[in-house]
């Protein structure tokens, strides 16, 4: 968690120099777009350079004009600079007639309405990176990609094999796919092809993303441009208060030992990364750090730089994130030799703090330097860029084809020990540090600016070992779906309520809205296996359910007639992490299956849980809330966890009248049913035996008559039909296995009389009734 | 007089053992930290032109030596391609 910075001096907001660039039109290594000789020719098409008045970016909306624009002949064709992010936007589903269940006399069972706004899901995101112009365009579309259910990811990188630009912003980008990480099944073609065009007035309005080959249908994904960079990223520069005047900023122009092309301008750390394709948020807590915390040598160690990281940087938490600290101090414990580091490669998330060492070898400029004071400027503007770009994951240009031990480049790369960028030594090249300066143009090369940009952002994002979203719920009709399947969730009961210690039960219905009979396994909604159920109580984040349990059949697939339905039945409170509903408030739930390649998602519901009635219920909450009560009601009893069934009995007997009651008493007595099998580890893993506990099918039996039937509707309300009517029939099995036929046809005929009751579907009951027959 | 030696590039987890005047002035495992470029400095005392041996694995796969000299008394050395390679620097390395 970030903690609030704290230092003698407080934390401040230090002035640093501003950056003083060229417009970008007029840097040698920018691209403004691409111009072609004549309108709606895509021949002889050419790069154009810094000159052109052309606009650098696309607007994020077409501008309306007064009428057609006077033009000479010929006329110029044009395109805008595309390069940037763009985002997958579906496009909006056709509205349909929802299927509502008619009404019945008797019991009607009808979702009740959601009130308030539906919160979004994004199953499937698209971020596509196009990198063909702008500054030091590096001729890459990268795409990734990822789709929450069922969870699948993918990056791929293409190399641009032509860029057209065939009528006024309107652009045809084609490349080839040549790089691969995740899932391949995710991106199956081999071409990607990039269309912006212009849809009214003079700007792009319509992006779109292409994906072809490889054998595989064409794909096409409308997209939404986002940002004329390809991250966002902040820095946060904190100094020590011995490190002196620090360097954030620096004139190309100080130091006469420079290209005689270079710019003149003054570069700051931002301005540096922008160029490289980041939008930079500099962070205003700037914080001077009391030098007590270098501990009594005055020198920082590496343990000492986290533990201020921990202490001053506003934004330090234990999860990857697009942010870096950056500490100036004086000096290391290893002494003058070391200039910089990125010191953060401990603990669970790395490259997320880095340090320039201002009292170090970097201040000693060579003698007879005709600029000494330019020299060391310089010196500490290039270090404190190169720690950052470590940060960034950037390995020193004569590492960077190491493997092995040493740790895996993210392809393969050749070293560059003559490389001129900021992750070289400029002491290293051959003729030394005066050569290094003498053609370097102040930027990385263009391998590094390709990892940068378009690799896996794992790779790149600090303290990033995946890459990780956000979600929140999303309105089924966002997402493109045939309209053949109908998912509901619901509680099978009038009421959304929920009791505090209840357990929240929810039948899931899968409808064939097809129109045409199909064929579909009847236990798709009850493995487990092919559902996902996603959680969010109001205010927190939304969590997804894992089940306790999952079944493995064999798959077998009968008639589902048009408008008929199959279901499922699931206790959401309990998951394999215990329970997830333990609170009083508000949640939203909503479930999606994968139908064999079409995502179907349900409604939102929208349940309330209520607080404890009183204090017992409160007393037992710590309790009862636990992972190992969970476990006894997941799995209908676990004899192994008695302080667990202890737990179920203090409810049963404290709080009589609450809903978790008939769940306990079914959970308590289910396992006595039958001999119950145990593995008996008393005597040592070695000697585990398996033993049985001898059933008590009559105890049993009464109390799970007391628990189903006492109170029927009250019971099967809040266990659920699926589940309420199975254990009835597992109770009259039980019953009829021991010779106690009598009572075994009672409750079947219970069953039945309240299946009708309920408005069950007319064949369970028949099916009820015919089970019944055979032992009449 | 004062030299340092400055273990660099090219070691992983590796025995490393430094002979001056005959004897083991320093033994220990040396890793190259990627982010510097730089596995250990060990400062030594030599007298001008006293032999600084040094020596990587166990069994030993390499070894190379050098002469103490007091115009240039920082010695990298660097395993490349599983030989050591010493160099006398005038220039305190720097590492970043």
């Amino acid at each position: 968690m970030a903690k609030t910075p704290k230092s003698s001096g407080g934390t401040s907001f230090e002035e640093r120099p501003e950056a003083v660039t060229l417009p970008d039109e007029e840097h040698p290594d920018y691209v403004a777009g691409q111009i072609a000789d004549g309108e709606g020719s895509d021949a002889g098409t050419s790069e154009f350079g810094f000159d052109a008045n052309i606009s650098p970016s696309p607007a994020p909306g077409p501008l309306p004009l007064p009428g057609p624009l006077p033009r000479p002949f010929p006329f110029p064709t044009f395109c805008s600079p595309v390069s940037g992010r763009y985002r997958y936007v579906p496009l909006p589903k056709q509205p349909s007639v929802p299927t509502i269940p008619a009404p019945v006399p008797g019991r009607p069972i009808i979702p009740r309405p959601v009130p308030g706004p539906i919160i979004p899901i994004n199953l499937l995101s698209i971020t596509v990176r196009v990198d063909v112009d702008r500054f030091l365009p590096q001729n890459r579309i990268s795409i990734e990609w990822h789709k929450r259910f069922p969870n699948q990811r993918a990056h791929v990188i293409a190399e641009v094999r032509s860029d057209s630009c065939t009528g006024i912003n309107n652009r045809v980008i084609v490349a080839d796919i040549v790089y691969r990480d995740g899932d391949p099944a995710a991106i199956p073609g081999t071409t990607v092809t990039f269309r912006a065009r212009r849809t009214t007035g003079l700007f792009y309005g319509a992006y779109t993303l292409e994906i072809t080959g490889g054998g595989t249908a064409k794909q096409t994904f409308n997209l939404s441009f986002q940002s004329e960079k390809f991250d966002n990223v902040e820095f946060e520069v904190d100094r020590v208060s011995n490190a002196g005047t620090i360097v954030t900023a620096y004139n190309t122009g100080d130091h006469p030992n420079r290209p005689a092309t270079l710019p003149v301008e003054t570069l700051s750390l931002e301005t540096v990364y922008e160029r490289a394709g980041f939008d930079v948020r500099m962070s205003p807590n700037t914080t001077v750090i009391p030098t007590a915390d270098a501990g009594a040598d005055g020198t920082w160690s590496d343990t000492e730089m986290h533990n201020a990281m921990v202490t001053y940087w506003s934004r330090f938490a234990d999860k990857p994130q697009w942010a870096l600290w950056v500490l100036y101090a004086a000096r290391h414990d290893q002494g003058r030799s070391l200039g910089g580091v990125m010191f953060d490669d401990i603990g669970q998330n790395h490259r997320q703090g880095t340090a320039i060492f201002t009292d170090s070898f970097i201040k000693d400029a060579p003698v007879g330097d005709p600029n000494a004071a330019g020299w060391r400027q310089r010196m500490e503007f290039w270090t404190a860029i190169h720690e950052m770009g470590h940060a960034f994951n950037l390995a020193h240009a004569w590492q960077k084809a190491l493997s092995g031990s040493f740790g895996h480049p993210w392809i393969p790369l050749p070293n560059e020990p003559e490389s001129r960028s900021f992750m070289n030594y400029p002491f290293r090249v051959t003729g030394g540090e005066s050569t290094f300066f003498s053609d370097f143009r102040f930027r990385f090369t263009d391998d590094e600016l390709v990892f940068m940009r378009h690799a896996p952002r794992r790779f790149v994002q600090m303290g990033n070992s995946d890459w990780f979203f956000n979600h929140g719920f999303e309105a089924p009709d966002a997402l493109s779906q045939t309209g053949d399947w109908t998912l509901q969730i619901r509680p099978n009961r009038d009421s959304n309520m929920f009791r505090f210690l209840e357990p929240v039960t929810m039948e899931l219905k899968l409808t064939n809205t097809s129109g045409t009979a199909v064929q579909g396994d009847p236990d798709l909604l009850q493995d487990g296996r092919h559902i996902s159920v996603y959680l969010q109580r109001e205010g927190c984040e939304t969590r997804r359910w894992m089940p306790m349990m999952t079944r493995c059949h064999e798959e077998h697939s009968e008639k589902i007639d048009a408008g008929e339905a199959i279901f499922g039945s699931h206790m959401i409170s309990t998951a394999t992490d215990g329970f997830i509903i333990d609170e009083p408030g508000f949640y939203k739930v909503q479930a999606a299956v994968d139908m064999g390649g079409e995502i179907v998602i349900s409604n939102v519901l929208r349940l309330y849980v209520g607080s404890p009635a009183d204090n017992k219920e409160a007393a037992l909450a710590p309790e009862f809330f636990t992972e190992n009560v969970a476990r006894v009601l997941a799995f209908n009893g676990a004899p192994a966890l008695a302080p667990a069934e202890d737990v179920l009995r203090e409810v049963i007997a404290q709080c009589p009248d609450n809903p978790a009651v008939p769940h306990a008493k079914v959970a308590l007595s289910a396992p006595q049913l039958r001999d119950f099998k145990v593995l008996d580890l008393e005597a040592g893993r070695e000697s585990m035996k398996l033993t049985s506990i001898s059933n008590k099918v009559s105890k049993a039996a009464a109390a799970q008559t007391d628990a189903l039937l006492s109170k029927p509707d009250a019971a099967a309300d809040t266990i659920g039909h699926i589940a309420y009517f199975g254990q009835l029939r597992s109770l009259a099995e039980a019953l009829e296995e021991h010779g106690a036929e009598d009572k075994a046809v009672k409750v079947m005929k219970e069953s039945i009389k309240m299946m009708k009751h309920r408005n069950i579907l007319q064949t369970v009951i028949d099916n009820a009734e015919r089970r019944l027959k055979r032992r009449s | 007089m004062r030299i340092e030696i400055h273990l660099q590039e090219g070691f992983s987890d590796l025995p490393v053992t430094i002979e001056a005047g005959g004897a083991v002035v320093a033994d220990f495992i040396a890793t190259t930290r990627l982010m510097t470029g730089l596995a250990k400095i060990v400062p030594l005392d030599l007298r001008r032109g006293e032999e600084v041996k040094v020596s990587a694995g166990k069994p030993v796969a390499s070894t190379a030596t050098a002469k103490a000299d007091a115009a240039k008394p920082f010695v990298t050395v660097n395993l490349v391609d599983g030989k050591l390679h010493l160099a006398l620097e005038e220039r305190q390395p720097g590492y970043l």
